[in-house]
């Protein structure tokens, strides 16, 4: 029987009654097993309607009543009876930190730039030797592609005995044939997307003849240390002896760390990896090829190059196929890189009729306005508040965040944390649930203070108001006796922040409408991108002010759409030509010379209720 | 209340109409100007920094009292005897070279000017040379130079190498400013000043023209 499973559209053959989480592990899946898989940790979710065993008491006790109505179950619990199909949400994968694994592949024909053929092997004597020009013919008369040999692949085929009958295969990359294959060896060609966030990178590791995903790996990136933003980053590289050197070397470290990872998961060599698709900002992409970022320090910010490029990945210090190539996506303009035409192609923003929005609230705030008629778009430099960033409790989407937040009529908090660790810190999409909380409930004003006691009318709400050195604050959760956790709360300067923060993404968005002499109204759809867009809670975001008031209906979560691009193009040359038409098509607005930005931006700065 | 603590409390709330009515009251009442300004309008400046300090107070109010503040200057500023003479001193203020972000820089000349300084804001992406060229014109006391990323701030470096270069440092006082800025690195490229938000850049510029006005 057949066990589908999404969002990686994998298909697999199962037997009756197999353990699910076998199942999975077998298609190169990890799912969480943090007690060992005897259903004791709840941590193996994943949804499916229909064709397993009976729940155990395990999952009615991990689960609820309210989590299996919705199709939730326990991986390591239940049993495969028909073939089915099932979804497994980013929580359940083994040591992510929220990465969106998911964003959507709409059924993309596999049309890759590596293909693993066929030639049928020679059959006269004097042909059973190994030498190229028989095999360049009998290629060139098979298929009428003209290829061309590489270093890797003469040299394997000179330690090759002689051509069998029948059937051998061979890997191109373009117009370069790379390795040559035996017709017992199934192994498959494979490609790698790579996401490189200033913050948090993620690899999707790709079986090319399929097109299917086959594993993911994510790291943080390592540069974080010499500067949390690119502006510091680009200081290091440009200022420091060296720092060009070693913020490039650390990078491509962990990359290949994360390239061993996924091949790892996936059971293949990392020589069988041929290519690698790269999106990411202006700077990451620019450290990435060790380029010294000196055009990035003055306006008008020009990157050194915009074009999509080809690169040998062993040039770069990548580790995989020795002939291995590197795909750079185009740039858009000044500090907006590749990651932008990335959401621009996986959200098909550039085709559409009506009128969309895209906004990547990551460390830096990218969004993208229009249609197939005309695309503008702007960096927001939103700052780093929505990764946690400058708040005093601030951190990243793991374990023990605070990432959602209500206060009930009676007064009550009630946390939400990742994993359901005890809360040690809030990350954006808290934080931007509680300020809204605190000012739908009337405990900040619409300039943003927050109200003195004597200023707020429900009493069940003084208790959580606390005074921190000479700033009010709200008490979020209290630390535990023992001192393990501190008490957590949020200051007026954290909600200063925030505003700052709100206010930037707030006046792009204003002046791009501006810009193509549109209104809010007019806006179809607001695509939500980064991890950070599929955690937030819209109504909590357009109660800030963050995003526009518009109908909830329109606004949807796309998960790592930058990332999604860049499986895009790596799994079909058609969308290469998309990616250089988005990028040229697009016109990037400087914010800050606008003439009305600053008064916009002033203006965004309060509570619109 | 009297009218010039109505007046303190009018800017501190940026209430612009009822500022600009109570200072022209004063006026009628036969108040000096430089009594309102040091009993209304200074003290509500204070105010309204003590509040910034604490957060209690953010951009949009800040903008809105230096806003009533300028406007009952201008009021003020037409009775004075000798206008010109009531200016503490004369200041020429920017953005450098390469930068393009002004709202710091614009607090700043706004306080600056409700302080009692003549300001000149040759805007942003300023050169050097413009610097130079309208301190001389002018014959500024003070140049107050403000940016706001870390990579342009070898701009405030060159002009004042070039102020250097000019003749001219040692006859003025440079002044600046911004997120990235510090008192190191201020002292590191010999500026005179550094304020670490636009209060603290008005209050040493009054150091040093306050007490040779007395």
């Amino acid at each position: 029987m057949k066990l589908t499973i999404q969002p990686f559209n994998k298909e697999l053959e199962v037997q009756k009654n197999v353990l699910l989480s076998t199942a999975v592990s077998s298609a190169g899946i990890n799912l969480r097993k943090d007690c060992g898989g005897i259903g004791k940790c709840g941590k193996c979710k994943v949804i499916c309607r229909k064709g397993l065993s009976q729940k155990t008491l395990s999952e009615s006790k991990n689960l609820g009543p309210e989590k299996l109505r919705k199709g939730m179950r326990l991986a390591c619990q239940a049993r495969i009876l028909k073939s089915t199909q099932i979804f497994i949400p980013p929580a359940s994968l083994e040591g992510e930190i929220r990465i969106l694994v998911d964003g959507f592949l709409k059924g993309i024909k596999p049309n890759p730039f590596v293909l693993k053929r066929s030639f049928k092997a020679p059959i006269q004597p004097s042909e059973k030797e190994m030498h190229w020009e028989v095999i360049q013919s009998k290629i060139e008369s098979d298929s009428k592609r003209r290829l061309t040999p590489t270093l890797s692949f003469l040299r394997t085929l000179s330690e090759r005995e002689s051509l069998k009958d029948g059937k051998t295969f061979y890997v191109s990359i373009g117009q370069k044939i790379v390795d040559i294959r035996e017709a017992d060896d199934h192994r498959s060609v494979f490609g790698l997307a790579l996401d490189i966030g200033t913050t948090t990178m993620v690899a999707y590791l790709h079986d090319l003849s399929s097109g299917d995903l086959v594993s993911v790996s994510s790291l943080p990136n390592p540069q974080s240390r010499y500067g949390e933003d690119v502006v510091a980053r680009i200081q290091y590289a440009v200022g420091h002896p060296n720092g060009l050197k070693l913020l490039h070397r650390i990078l491509i470290d962990a990359i290949n760390e994360m390239i061993q990872e996924a091949s790892q998961r996936a059971g293949i060599s990392r020589e069988d990896v041929f290519e690698i698709c790269v999106v990411g900002n202006t700077t990451m992409h620019h450290l990435f090829l060790g380029l010294r970022p000196k055009t990035l320090t003055h306006f008008p910010y020009t990157p050194l190059l915009r074009m999509a490029i080809a690169l040998p990945a062993k040039g770069v210090g990548i580790w995989i196929h020795p002939e291995g190539q590197i795909y750079l996506l185009p740039l858009v303009a000044g500090f907006m890189g590749s990651d932008t035409v990335g959401v621009v192609l996986s959200t098909r923003l550039h085709k559409s009729k009506r009128l969309k929005l895209a906004i990547d609230i990551g460390t830096n705030g990218e969004i993208v306005l229009g249609n197939h008629d005309r695309m503008v778009a702007a960096s927001c430099a939103a700052g780093p508040a929505f990764e946690g960033g400058q708040i005093r409790f601030g951190m990243p989407g793991s374990k023990g965040a605070i990432d959602s937040l209500s206060i009930d009529e009676k007064g009550k908090i009630h946390l939400h944390t990742i994993d359901g660790y005890p809360a040690i810190g809030i990350c954006g999409s808290g934080l931007v649930d509680a300020v809204s909380e605190w000012n739908r409930k009337g405990l900040i004003d619409s300039s943003g203070r927050i109200l003195r006691s004597n200023e707020i009318d429900n009493r069940n709400l003084f208790r959580h108001l606390i005074k921190v050195q000479d700033q009010p604050a709200f008490l979020l959760s209290k630390g535990t006796q023992k001192g393990f956790l501190r008490n957590i709360y949020l200051t007026q300067k954290d909600i200063r922040e925030l505003q700052l923060a709100k206010a930037a993404i707030w006046a792009g968005i204003q002046i791009l409408v501006k810009t193509l002499g549109k209104e809010i109204q007019d806006i179809d759809e607001l695509f939500l991108a980064g991890a950070f867009g599929n955690y937030i809670r819209p109504e909590s975001a357009i109660q800030i002010g963050l995003l526009p008031s518009m109908k909830k209906s329109k606004i949807r979560p796309v998960g790592n759409a930058a990332g999604t691009g860049a499986r895009m193009v790596l799994t079909s040359l058609k969308e290469r030509i998309e990616a250089d038409q988005i990028a040229q098509k697009i016109e990037y607005i400087e914010l800050a010379k606008h003439p009305d930005f600053q008064k916009i931006f002033i203006e965004g700065m309060s509570f619109p209720f | 209340m009297n009218l010039l603590r109505q007046l303190e409390c009018a800017i501190i709330k940026g209430n612009v109409k009822r500022a600009t009515a109570i200072t022209e009251a004063c006026l009628a009442e036969g108040r000096p100007p430089s009594l309102i300004i040091e009993q209304g309008i200074l003290k509500a400046m204070d105010a309204v920094g003590k509040k910034w300090k604490t957060y209690e107070y953010f951009i949009p109010n800040v903008l809105v009292s230096a806003m009533a503040t300028k406007l009952c200057l201008d009021i003020l500023y037409h009775s004075f005897k000798n206008p010109g003479s009531q200016f503490l001193a004369k200041v020429v203020a920017g953005t450098v070279q390469g930068d393009i972000h002004d709202i710091g820089k614009n607090i700043v000349v706004m306080f600056m000017e409700a302080a009692g300084f003549k300001v000149i804001d040759l805007g942003v992406d300023v050169p050097p040379e413009i610097f130079i060229k309208t301190i001389k014109k002018e014959k500024a006391d003070i140049l107050l130079l403000s940016c706001l990323y870390t990579v342009t701030m070898h701009a405030m470096e060159d002009t004042i190498i070039a102020l250097k270069k000019a003749g001219i440092k040692g006859k003025m006082k440079t002044l600046i400013g911004g997120a990235p800025i510090t008192q190191e690195f201020a002292d590191s490229i010999g500026a005179d000043g550094f304020g670490a938000d636009a209060l603290e850049g008005v209050q040493k510029a009054k150091e040093w023209f306050r007490a040779e006005k007395k």
